[in-house]
């Protein structure tokens, strides 16, 4: 049940009222609106770039109590796109730095932190007690618990993703007669065809949009007013300033909101597919030993298949670029006769690469293992790192 | 008779950095698609499995309306229809 007493008068207090009173004068809010405002409980999963916006806005607008589900801790990468945090919060843990800047921001909030990663075993125990919950993660198994979990507690779940310049938004809600996430993207990609924002890129104030639209979504459930984004899946393009509205259904087959859903059937996704289990076996090499190997002039060609503008902000000395992407096609290009050794970023996408390439007929081929981060690191201190 | 199909951003570098592609003489989807892979066969293993259906992490779309898989054999696509394939993202 929820961690905080119910009881919280909703009334408002001559503080309270100036405070809102731009929203308050709406017609639409009122202070009936203001005062369920004040009411709501909002579970916000995920504090990062999505999360830093719904939770900055949901503050000020005065929900009287927001819940964060983060378990990380805030890194230099996180700080283009996540402005709940600045360089003080560095190594910090992500909910209590939060909660810290969001009680400055407003004293009125009422703000419970959950340290954990979100999983199957703890999802319904969570989400219990909210009015509404707000997917703002970054991976696909913490999204199919989230949905399947909202369904099962008839929990609206304003849900929205990130990649590159792409944004996805929409509020899952079956018990309002919308689809859930399962009845759009009934199961994720297979590992490899996805990549992550850490892989692919993002773009710093796509969050800031996608999250506060989310954060609007939630102040209209709330306060009932509008056309909430439900049956609906809005996207935007950031490259091309390019909004769409897609309709979207209930599909009476789904597994989580159907009519013939099992609801003993575990949360989240089946039984992580044991995709490495299938997958190619690469070769791993150390940046030490390729240090070693460049001193002997024995190196393999070096196949950097980061992007462009990856490689300008660091590569190893003698690496030739190929982007990960258009690997397949220009495969062709590659030296059959030679080793080659895939590098990228911190060593994932070059594991991919190797894979691919084996995979292509290609017979010497390995990984960098932690890629250019970890060259430099341990043996070229003057490249610069990201 | 035309049709357009428009492709994702994560999608475009296998389809010649195209954001649409224009299609001719095409009466069902099935059709559509299988003349956009044979365009663009780097799409073929990023869109489809093994078996050849769509996976299931991209949504279909026909004049911004959801088709789903089963709706597929059935989908006759008319002069100037619009089909947009959204894959799933988890960035957040």
């Amino acid at each position: 049940m929820n961690k905080i007493a119910r009881d919280i008068s909703p009334a408002l207090t001559a503080e309270e009222t100036r405070r809102y009173g731009r929203q308050l004068v709406l017609d639409q809010i009122g202070p009936d609106g203001q005062e369920k405002l004040k009411s709501a409980h909002v579970l916000v999963i995920g504090s990062g770039g999505l999360g830093s916006p719904v939770l900055l806005y949901l503050a000020a607008a005065g929900i009287g109590h927001l819940g964060i589900v983060d378990f990380d801790i805030v890194d230099i990468t996180n700080l283009h796109r996540q402005v709940l945090f600045g360089d003080a919060d560095l190594d910090c843990s992500k909910a209590r730095s939060a909660a810290a800047r969001l009680q400055a921001q407003n004293p009125h909030l009422a703000v419970t932190t959950h340290e954990t990663r979100i999983d199957a075993g703890n999802a319904g125990e969570l989400i219990a007690g909210y009015d509404v919950v707000v997917d703002a993660t970054d991976n696909f198994a913490a999204r199919y618990v989230i949905n399947d979990a909202c369904v099962r507690a008839g929990i609206p779940n304003v849900s929205a993703s990130i990649l590159r310049f792409d944004a996805q938004i929409a509020v899952f809600d079956p018990a309002r007669g919308g689809p859930c996430y399962r009845c759009v993207f009934p199961a994720p990609p297979p590992a490899g065809l996805a990549p992550s924002c850490a892989e692919a890129g993002v773009v710093g104030v796509l969050p800031g949009i996608a999250g506060t639209l989310q954060a609007n979504e939630v102040i209209k459930l709330i306060c009932e007013i509008g056309t909430p984004l439900i049956g609906r899946l809005l996207s935007f393009d950031a490259l091309e300033t390019r909004f769409r509205n897609f309709e979207i259904a209930r599909n009476p087959g789904c597994i989580a909101c159907g009519a013939k859903a099992d609801p003993n059937r575990p949360l989240g996704l089946a039984e992580a597919e044991p995709a490495c289990a299938f997958e190619t076996p690469v070769a791993e090499i150390s940046v030490e030993k390729l240090a070693a190997a460049i001193a002997e002039g024995t190196q393999p060609f070096l196949l950097d298949v980061r992007g462009a503008a990856e490689r300008e902000i660091a590569r190893i000395a003698g690496s030739q670029g190929i982007a990960l992407d258009m690997l397949e096609a220009e495969a062709d290009s590659l030296p059959r006769d030679q080793p080659i050794l895939c590098i990228c970023h911190k060593g994932a996408r070059s594991l991919k690469a190797a894979r691919a390439l084996t995979e292509l007929g290609f017979t010497q081929v390995a990984s960098l293992t932690g890629g250019v981060d970890a060259w430099a690191e341990r043996i070229d201190p003057s490249l610069k790192r990201y | 008779m035309s049709i357009v199909i428009e492709l994702p951003t994560t999608l475009r570098p296998f389809a010649s950095g195209e954001a649409q592609v224009a299609l001719n003489d095409h009466a069902s989807f099935n059709e559509a698609l299988g003349s956009l892979i044979a365009r663009h066969p780097r799409l073929k293993s990023r869109l489809v499995t093994g078996s050849g259906t769509v996976y299931d992490f991209v949504s279909v779309f026909v004049n911004d309306r959801r088709v789903g898989p089963d709706e597929f054999p059935e989908i006759t696509l008319d002069d100037g229809d619009v089909v947009t394939l959204v894959p799933a993202m988890a960035g957040g």
